[in-house]
């Protein structure tokens, strides 16, 4: 089975139709109606894996009364959210009230586009895709900056102040990591980036790149999870302080807007992760070190493993990265916003400038083979 | 095929609308099924624990510190949009663009150090400094 379909069908609407632009069109609806499917719709099956995970992690069963294993039991949050009112409390600006919920949506969403998800599936590849990530991921920024702001709450204020510093700050390291991958790829489109990678195991990134990489990766990882305001860095929303943060006085579906878009965007990080460490839609190969014994036996195996199309392996790496952010939330006490900050400005940034001058040394003494 | 640049602006166009037009549609059928009701005075109270009559409202001044935290974000992001056209030239070039990047690297390195002995990074007193 491959789901590379976007293209069949726009191969097929391109033959018969005597208009290139119908072709463009088809291509595009389909492509956003399949990321609709792959991004936002595992959502609500993030939020049950992410109860369940927490109910293991503290040694309880979570979610078990409403279908089999708890399953249904985020579509009957949804469904209550929905009959819930929604209330804008005294003294907010309407416009900007109702405008945030919409803004970490739309940046999750273009994000999703330009991320390919197997060989023929991607909604857009604009050339240099890795800065058209950092810019409009910023437009998360802007919808918690706006809903802190526009509710009229101290909290809320605070929260979304703080949520702004960490976001602005960690994004600086973030940029500085993409930059070591295009540095190291020698390309800023994203399939490029996963087409660098082909091979077995040890051409992913996070190996190929002797000791730079796991040292990138890892801070990719502490940077993201603060980028997604989750825990342990959620000080945007530290309820002992802040009661919820920058969505304090959101109810109904406005809040349920800013929940989705958490999870879509957990969605979005993990797999940018993948894309730039562990090898995107790539299939996991052994390597056999050209030791012939085992090279009869270790193509056998990758050539198993290769059957599987890509897609699946995109998605079984999404869902590892996912799981590993739960595990830091559930795991990690919270630190002071201080310390947070330091840990940015003071151990980050000076680290990845170090890691992108070294890769550069790497590759200019060919330790590093593209 | 080389794509089109409608073929790369449509989809995303789409998408950019769709992230307005998903919420915006959530919450009208929202409002259609359960309108808001009136309610008492402090249905509508800003819930902060009775802060909002003793400490006045949250649109008053902040002494906002991180102003300096914006202004580093802009310095920093800045550095990496210029170090975009070196690496991707970097596998292409050679030892040239390594001594371009060290000796942007220590120049920037030096202002950093300069920032830290400022104390820009110390989050407690940024502004007694």
């Amino acid at each position: 089975m491959d789901l590379s379909t976007t293209n069949f069908i726009g191969d097929l609407v391109r033959e018969y139709s005597p208009y290139s632009w119908v072709a463009s069109i088809v291509n595009g609806v389909i492509a956003i109606v399949a990321i609709m499917a792959v991004g936002v719709g595992p959502s609500p099956m993030l939020i049950w894996w992410e109860r369940k995970v927490a109910a293991f992690t503290q040694a309880r069963l979570g979610p078990m009364r409403v279908g089999p294993w708890g399953l249904l039991q985020t579509v009957c949050d949804v469904i209550k959210l929905l009959f819930k009112e929604l209330i804008t409390p005294h003294g907010a600006d309407k416009l900007l009230f109702f405008l945030a919920p919409a803004l970490p949506l739309t940046g999750s969403f273009l994000v999703l586009a330009v991320i390919p998800w197997d060989h023929n599936l991607q909604v857009a590849n604009p050339g240099m895709g890795v800065p058209f990530i950092i810019a409009v991921s910023s437009l998360g920024i802007l919808g918690t900056l706006l809903a802190g702001w526009s509710s009229n709450n101290k909290f809320s204020l605070l929260g979304a102040l703080r949520c702004g510093a960490q976001m602005i700050s960690y994004e600086v390291s973030l940029s500085l990591i993409m930059l070591f991958v295009v540095l190291m790829s020698g390309s800023a489109d994203v399939r490029e980036i996963v087409l660098s990678q082909q091979g077995n195991v040890t051409d992913w990134w996070i190996i190929k790149a002797p000791f730079l990489g796991i040292a990138a990766f890892v801070m990719y990882m502490i940077s993201a999870t603060a980028e997604l305001n989750r825990g342990p860095f959620d000080m945007s929303e530290a309820e002992q302080e802040l009661t919820a943060g920058f969505h304090t006085e959101y109810s109904s579906t406005a809040f349920a807007m800013f929940f989705l878009a958490e999870y879509i965007n957990m969605v979005a990080t993990s797999a940018l992760a993948s894309v730039f460490f562990l090898g995107g839609f790539l299939p996991f190969a052994f390597p056999d070190f050209g030791f012939a014994p085992i090279v009869g036996v270790v193509a056998s195996i990758n050539g198993a493993l290769a059957i599987l199309p890509g897609f699946f392996w995109m998605a079984g790496k999404i869902l590892f990265l996912i799981t590993l952010f739960m595990f830091f939330r559930w795991t990690y006490p919270r630190p002071r916003v201080d310390q947070l900050m330091s840990l940015e400005w003071k151990f980050l940034l000076p680290a990845n400038l170090i890691l992108l001058g070294l890769g550069a040394v790497f590759i200019a003494f060919g330790l590093i083979l593209p | 095929m080389q794509p089109t640049t409608f073929e790369i602006v449509f989809p995303l166009t789409v998408l950019a609308m769709l992230g307005i037009a998903v919420p915006a549609g959530i919450m009208i059928a929202n409002q259609a099924i359960n309108p808001q009701k009136k309610g008492t005075r402090s249905k509508g109270e800003p819930y902060e624990c009775g802060l909002g009559q003793t400490a006045g409202n949250a649109g008053e001044r902040y002494s906002i510190k991180f102003y300096l935290v914006a202004m580093l974000f802009l310095v920093f992001d800045l550095e990496v949009a210029f170090l975009y056209p070196w690496a991707l030239s970097f596998l292409k070039g050679g030892w040239d663009l390594l001594w371009i990047l060290l000796t942007f690297l220590v120049i920037l390195e030096a202002g950093y150090m300069y920032l830290w002995n400022k104390g820009a990074f110390d989050w407690n007193d940024a502004t007694e400094k």
